[in-house]
């Protein structure tokens, strides 16, 4: 249990510490590292410390004992594949936004916010730039 | 009963606003329809329901008691009498100029004009309404019957119920309210005349009466809110009637806020006090008091009511909203801003009395606030020059007194609670009557540009000289009864005996005030004289003081008449009074000698009055900053200055911002949520397994090097190593089909942004400055850290097995199935999965008009790829896919399965596009990426709808088994199924792949 607390720290850590950077190639590694972490949270909140996979011996009628709980290995399963396609969502997010903007800066993408007064107040949406 | 009630209940309200709202809607295209009707048409239909409401009024006066028939009548007036007051109204203004793009000044230009006999609205009819209402009373107070009480349910599983109930409080204000609002409609008959939109407030008015009614007779907490809440509306369109006025407008919206919020308040005491008590009925409360007096939410409950009551009732330090509310026209201050409304307070407070006597809560607050806002309403007093705003500021003050009688403990306080508020709206109503008058007449309410006005004014000055007399508690008037009771009542005060000193001031003072508002406007010459100009209003106007207040003199003087009725509503507020005490006479030569002292005073702050305002008046404005009205408008700037802060602090329009409030409040939440839980071991243990320690240490290795290194292409390989690390992780902790996955997963995910950044690096410049360390590895450390906690809090907690057990007690026999993470995913939770299958192949669906922005999909030359690659690209494809139905076809057995083969197929692909260019690797898919998804997905939906003709549920898998000799292997729609995720998985994913690396690395801008 303690290593596997371990290696969820340091994948929820990183994917934050990178998902809050101004670097939308680092956001999208940080969201795919996040999603790891949780992943892991799920089985391992479904217990651990099996020394079987879940599968039914043949001639068996069910699992063995000491098999792991199937539940949340399929709950992550699926989520894997989601985290998969919404990564790549996002890729094509950071992509479209690059090719477009030419910056990977996400503090550049201030095409929909108000701009900035000389005080640091907003200014009104309809203000020129 | 739970929050669950509540949420309900405020749902029902807004409903039942939204029903007003259209409802008003509806009237008024009735009134349209009612504008077209021909003259003569209109005249019968108004005169016949004057005919019948006069019928119905005199029946009613004749008939002793209320009878079956009564009651349908009051119900038909209550339903009626908004209806056709907006009718009549609108019939009326029919005739009058259909728009009027000028605003309208002050109804005293007619003193200008000369033309005081303006005549009276036809409007005034509309008193019969009222007066009818006040006919019924009349004959119920006369019979002396018991109270009757009628009963519908309305929301049973709340417990709410459409409850009405008449006993004698609820007979005394239906008395004022009818009786004053009889001759406020006559009175606004000629105060409004010649006024556009006078119509308009006759329907207001008509409607504030219904809501009063409704608000006093009420037997349920839930329906006398929403009363409550209609007469505080009612009040805000009054007060604003004057729309074109600045100050009209900011005060009517004043003292909708005070009073609004005091709503809000009274609804979250209703609501505690119904937790409390389990019912919302008064009735009921008061019967079962003492069994839930001493529940744990009782004393928030009475604070709530306490804020309704004293924001409605203008107490401190919520009473300046009153005397800004007399920017309302006379009528209306007269009717709602002195005699009926404002009284609502003091209403609830007397209503619940009995429940809540001998509180200590309850009396102190109620003393305390009472005596306080009397004494300082008389201080504001001298500070005025307005007559209206003196007035209003008096009437706070008997507000307070009659606050402070309520907490009084002992039965005379009761009586002199009823005494009070009977005589207040006998001599409050007629003054501000004659405020009316002058303005009407001068044009002006203050006291220093007028004098003498009695020469001209002579009927207005008498029922301003008897009204007077009745306020100053002079014998023979009802002032002087109530005064006597007050007196009585403070010889049971016992600890609260200091009350008294109070009350002498304000009495010193009160009087001061009627002889300003009688002797000094009418008869005080101050040396200059009386415009000959200024001359008596009509009919309309001159009346209805006079006959109030002649009735409080009246009454006054045979205060026996009114005995039964206050002694009825004086035991509704305390039930332990046997009988008024013998304080209704001129028999106490104390209370006289008392009274000659106070009137002596009187007159000295009377003749003193302007040095008092001039010294009090340097003092006051220095102690401005720390007003109650200071600290309002404080506190209405404050809402928007935190609201643009807020929105400065939280929409600051940059990601990062956003991501770091949400991940914060995240971690914070858990965070709270685990330390209020009860403590518990955590599930630390030891390194355990060594191989189990070397993948975790080969993910912290990734994870941190994926955080250190600036390059790109690095990262990207730290990522798919701590990829790698956890499908190793998954592999150990005995979870194969997972960790297969993510190890595909993050094969593909590495191969497509490699070879992207490869192609495109140059094209992407990252910030120069990334944003600050700090902030970021605090927010980071402590989600890692609270979600650490929570996993290891819930793994020493006992996990339930039933849904695990079951799992696997039925996955053979039911499903034939023997690896049971597969069954799950197909069979038992298969139309979950199917969604999640949606979800991938939508992404694909919403990416494709983004990468068409970008400029990619355009043919794009193969990038050469190194000739090992290819060759080996050749060889391997076609192993690859045969892999992945190898995976397909054993994975309801064995590892593997629909995600799994598909997630190959993908890698394939990508693979095949890196080493021979994506239009090769595209044609070789069976289908283009985007009808390859949507049949894979729709190949899934119907893997479950053979089990319809079978009679079993959607998505049942049915089984064969094929008669192909030894073999004779099995199939089933769960196949069927499991391919189409396949399918859908490579269609979506390959597809994304393939734009991607199509991308051209050299856009047109």
């Amino acid at each position: 249990m303690s290593a596997v607390v371990v290696a969820m720290f340091a994948m929820l850590a990183a994917g934050a510490y990178l998902a809050l950077s101004r670097d939308l190639l680092r956001c999208v590694v940080g969201l795919s590292l996040l999603g790891m972490g949780v992943n892991l949270l799920l089985l391992a909140s479904g217990r651990l410390g099996a020394t079987a996979p879940p599968l039914v011996e043949a001639g068996a009628l069910q699992l063995p004992a000491q098999a792991a709980n199937p539940l949340p290995q399929a709950l992550v399963l699926t989520a894997i594949v989601i985290g998969f396609a919404l990564t790549c969502f996002a890729l094509v997010l950071v992509l479209a936004v690059r090719l477009r903007v030419g910056l990977r800066d996400s503090d550049a993408l201030r095409l929909s916010e108000p701009g900035e007064g000389p005080d640091g107040k907003p200014l009104p949406l309809d203000a020129p730039p | 009963m739970n929050a669950l009630v509540e949420f309900a209940i405020v749902a029902l309200l807004g409903i039942g606003s939204l029903f007003t709202l259209v409802g008003s809607y509806g009237l008024a295209r009735l009134s349209e329809f009612f504008k077209r009707l021909h003259g003569p048409t209109k005249a019968t239909t108004l005169g016949v329901g004057c005919i019948l409401m006069a019928s119905m009024a005199w029946h009613a006066v004749l008939d002793d008691g209320l009878g079956m028939r009564e009651l349908l009548i009051t119900a038909f007036l209550f339903l009626t009498a908004p209806i056709s007051a907006h009718l009549m109204a609108r019939a009326a203004l029919a005739g009058a100029a259909p728009t009027h793009p000028a605003p309208p000044p002050m109804p005293a230009h007619h003193a200008h004009t000369g033309d005081a006999h303006a005549g009276t609205s036809r409007l005034a009819w509309l008193a019969l309404i009222p007066l009818a209402v006040f006919a019924l009373a009349v004959g119920q107070s006369a019979g002396g019957a018991p109270a009757w009480a009628w009963a519908q349910p309305w929301v049973p599983a709340l417990g709410v119920q459409l409850a009405l109930r008449i006993d004698g409080l609820s007979l005394q204000f239906v008395l004022m309210i009818a009786g004053v609002g009889t001759l406020v409609a006559v009175y606004a008959g000629g105060y409004m005349a010649g006024t556009p939109r006078r119509g308009r407030l006759f329907a207001l008015l008509g409607v504030f009466f219904v809501a009063m009614l409704g608000c006093v007779t009420s037997d349920d907490l839930v329906l006398l809110f929403l009363f409550w809440e209609l007469t505080s509306l009612a009040s805000f369109l009054l007060v604003g009637f004057q729309h074109e006025s600045d100050a009209a407008r900011r005060s009517a919206h004043q003292a909708l806020m005070v009073t609004a919020a005091g709503g809000l308040a009274l609804l979250a005491g209703v609501l505690l006090l119904g937790q409390a008590a389990g019912t919302y009925s008064i009735s009921g409360l008061l019967a079962t008091a003492p069994q839930w007096r001493e529940h744990p939410l009782v004393p928030a409950a009475l604070l709530c009511l306490f804020a309704g009551a004293f924001t409605k009732s203008a107490q401190v330090p919520f009473h300046f909203w009153l005397p800004n509310a007399m920017a309302a026209p006379t009528p209306v201050s007269a009717y709602l801003h002195s005699a009926t409304m404002v009284k609502l307070g003091v209403y609830l407070l007397a209503r619940l009395n009995p429940a809540f006597d001998g509180l200590a809560l309850w009396h102190d607050v109620l003393v305390t606030m009472g005596a306080v806002t009397a004494a300082w309403a008389m201080v504001l007093t001298l500070l005025e020059r307005d007559l209206k705003r003196i007035l209003a500021w008096s009437t706070v003050s008997a507000l307070g007194t009659l606050v402070m009688l309520i907490g009084l403990p002992g039965a005379d306080a009761a009586a002199a609670t009823v005494a009070l508020l009977m005589a207040h709206a006998l001599y409050k109503a007629p003054l501000f009557f004659v405020a009316g008058n002058i303005d009407h007449a001068t044009g002006t309410r203050r006291i220093d540009a007028l004098a003498g006005l009695a020469s001209r004014m002579p009927w207005t000055a008498a029922a301003a000289a008897l009204a007077a007399l009745s306020m100053a508690g002079m014998p023979f008037s009802l002032g002087y009864v109530a005064k006597e009771l007050i007196t009585a009542s403070k010889g049971e005060a016992g600890v609260y005996a200091w009350v008294s000193h109070f009350s002498v001031f304000v009495n010193v003072v009160t009087i001061a005030v009627a002889s300003v508002a009688a002797v000094r406007v009418f008869w005080h010459r101050g040396g200059r004289p009386v415009p000959s100009r200024i001359h008596e209003p009509g009919w309309a106007m001159r009346l209805p003081p006079l006959v109030i207040a002649l009735a409080g003199l009246a009454l006054g003087t045979v205060p026996g008449v009114l005995a039964p009725l206050l002694e009825a509503s004086a035991r509704a507020i305390v039930p332990e009074l046997r009988a008024l005490p013998p304080g209704l006479g001129f028999d106490d030569v104390a209370a006289l000698r008392a009274l000659a002292v106070a009137a002596a005073f009187g007159m000295g702050v009377y003749l003193a009055w302007d040095r008092l305002h001039r010294v009090l008046d340097r003092v006051l404005r220095r102690l401005e900053p720390l007003s109650a009205l200071t600290w309002y408008g404080r506190a209405l700037d404050a809402v928007p200055a935190l609201g643009a802060y807020a929105t400065r602090r939280l929409q600051g329009g940059r990601l990062r911002g956003y991501t770091l409030t949400s991940l914060a409040f995240m971690a914070a939440a858990v965070g709270a949520a685990l330390a209020l839980a009860p403590p518990a071991p955590l599930a630390w243990s030891g390194p355990g397994d060594p191989a189990v320690a070397a993948a975790a240490a080969l993910v912290v290795a990734a994870c941190i090097a994926a955080c250190r290194i600036g390059d790109a292409f690095a990262m990207l390989l730290a990522s798919g190593v701590a990829g790698l690390g956890s499908a190793l992780l998954f592999v150990l902790l005995q979870a194969p089909d997972v960790a297969l996955t993510q190890l595909l997963v993050e094969v593909a995910f590495v191969v497509v942004i490699a070879s992207i950044l490869l192609r495109l690096r140059a094209l992407a410049p990252g910030p120069r400055r990334d944003a600050p360390v700090v902030p970021r590895l605090v927010v980071a450390l402590g989600v890692a850290g609270v979600l650490s906690w929570l996993l290891l809090r819930t793994g020493s907690a006992p996990l339930d097995p039933a849904v695990a057990d079951a799992m696997s007690a039925l996955s053979v026999p039911a499903a034939h199935g023997h690896n049971v993470v597969n069954v799950v995913l197909v069979d038992f939770r298969a139309v979950d999965t199917l969604a999640e299958v949606a979800v991938v192949a939508l992404a694909l669906v919403a990416a494709l008009p983004l990468l068409r922005l970008a400029g990619a999909g355009r043919a794009v030359a193969a990038a050469p790829a190194p000739l090992m690659l290819e060759r080996m690209s050749r060889l391997l494809y076609p192993l690859m896919l045969a892999a992945a139905v190898v995976l397909l076809w054993r994975g309801h057995n064995a590892p593997g399965g629909g995600f799994i083969a598909g997630m190959v197929a993908v890698a394939a692909t990508a693979l095949a596009s890196v080493a021979r260019g994506p239009d090769a690797a595209r044609a070789a898919l069976p289908l283009p990426p985007l009808p390859l998804a949507a049949g894979g997905v729709l190949l899934s939906l119907a893997s479950g709808l053979p089990a319809l003709w079978t009679g079993e549920p959607y998505m049942t898998h049915l089984w064969a088994t094929l008669p192909l000799g030894v073999a004779a292997p099995k199939v089933s729609t769960v196949l069927a199924f499991d391919l189409g995720v396949a399918c859908a998985v490579w269609g979506a994913m390959g597809g994304l792949a393939l734009r991607l690396l199509a991308l051209d690395p050299e856009p047109a801008r």
